[in-house]
């Protein structure tokens, strides 16, 4: 009984543990950007540039959007998990978690069908 | 103009939503409808501040300002909701029974309104800043067609305006005894698809790190941007690939909801027509 006891809380403690610490270590650290890499691109006059881009596979890494429209642009990528407005002359980070390879569609959402760019995870 | 009235209704329908129930949740409460103007109004004039600011919030927080921004604004409405919920368990059946009479329940309302008040102000904010840099961002552009885009975003607020109007008037439908444990229920789970949401804010910030992965992805039937996930996005917290501690959170703020109202509420008023037989009278008294 008593070992059966331990060996559920032993576990369950150190989940507990583990979830905590990494907690405040993400807390102290929000934006742990340097060692994932970083893949820039821009937006204007209604086209991404580039259009296209690779991204790693199976492991983070940060997006960056630079905005240099005039005027603000919400960017979209519902699989990637982002959505965000940006301010003109403005640039938007954002950490993704690691993807499935595949291709994944980002947007601008208020020009949805026109505005588009693929994020191609390999 | 469609295109402008679409995208526009999409961001208020969620507000529109809230709009309709907190009217229709305080319709027995004095000066309701003006605290959920005023609501509105507070809302509109966040929006635009916000719009304004969108530079300054976004690059606040090494670029996770708007993440962490939109996270608070939604844990305060959560604490707002259930605020709201424990207080009408205390104190709805005599708001609703005795209204029009009671003085005091009156500037006691007052304080449940204030809650939600600031839930609508919260609804409005959220949404309405990405209308106001939608509408900016068609008018100072040098498409031609801007009236006409214009116009179809004013439709898409009229129509978000519609969705309140249908909300009201539906729940209204339901009997007033009812009602009031219906419209808790809503507000249980309205509450607890906030805190969902507050949460995937923080996972977007790389704030939270911990139970991330994705347990299912209903997106090719009901996708979050489609009306129907919006609509089921508001009022039961529906997301098409949630990661398991939003699930968590979710089931937690649902649990706590629904049991603050259970403990809160008060033993129900007896006041029968016909007495009650004399045994099950003495158990309860017992």
């Amino acid at each position: 009984m008593r070992t059966i006891f331990c060996s559920f809380a032993g576990p369950l403690r150190r989940l507990a543990l583990v979830g905590l610490a990494s907690l405040t270590a993400s807390a102290v650290a929000p934006l742990r950007a340097e060692d994932e890499p970083t893949i820039e691109i821009s937006l204007q006059n209604d086209a991404f540039t580039p259009a296209e881009f690779k991204v790693p596979a199976n492991r983070p890494f940060v997006l960056k959007v630079v905005n240099l429209e005039k005027s603000a642009v919400e960017i979209e990528a519902t699989e990637l998990k982002i959505e965000k407005v940006v301010a003109p002359g403005a640039a938007m980070i954002a950490r993704v978690k690691p993807q499935k390879p595949g291709r994944y569609l980002l947007v601008n959402e208020y020009k949805e069908d026109l505005v588009k760019a693929f994020a191609v995870a390999e | 103009m469609l295109a402008a009235a679409i995208i526009v209704f999409r961001e208020v329908i969620e507000a529109g939503l809230i709009v309709g129930i907190g009217l229709a949740v305080t319709q027995n409460i004095a000066a309701s409808r003006l605290w959920i103007a005023a609501g509105v109004g507070a809302g509109l004039l966040g929006s635009c501040l916000v719009a304004i600011f969108t530079g300054t919030l976004g690059a606040a927080f090494s670029g996770a300002g708007q993440e962490l921004f939109n996270a608070a604004i939604l844990a305060a409405a959560v604490l707002m909701l259930m605020w709201h919920n424990v207080f009408m368990a205390r104190h709805g059946r005599e708001l609703a029974a005795e209204f029009k009479a009671a003085g005091e329940a009156v500037t006691s309302g007052g304080k449940s309104l204030f809650a939600l008040a600031a839930v609508v102000a919260v609804a409005v904010l959220r949404e309405g800043a990405e209308v106001v840099l939608f509408l900016y961002g068609v008018a100072v552009s040098d498409n031609s067609s801007w009236p006409l885009m214009l116009m179809g975003g004013g439709l898409g607020v009229l129509a978000g305006g519609l969705v309140s109007g249908l909300t009201y008037a539906g729940l209204l439908k339901i009997p007033v005894r009812r009602l009031f444990g219906v419209t808790s229920v809503l507000i249980a789970f309205l509450a607890a698809g906030m805190a969902a949401q507050s949460v995937a804010f923080l996972e977007q910030a790389g704030l939270v790190d911990v139970l991330g992965e994705t347990i299912w992805n209903t997106s090719a039937f009901i996708a979050d941007k489609s009306l129907l996930g919006r609509v089921l996005h508001t009022l039961v917290g529906y997301s098409d690939q949630p990661s398991l501690l939003q699930f968590l959170v979710y089931l937690a703020t649902l649990a706590t909801m629904l049991v603050l109202m259970r403990v809160l509420a008060p033993k129900p008023v007896t006041k029968p027509l016909v007495p009650p037989r004399a045994s099950s009278l003495g158990a309860a008294n017992r």
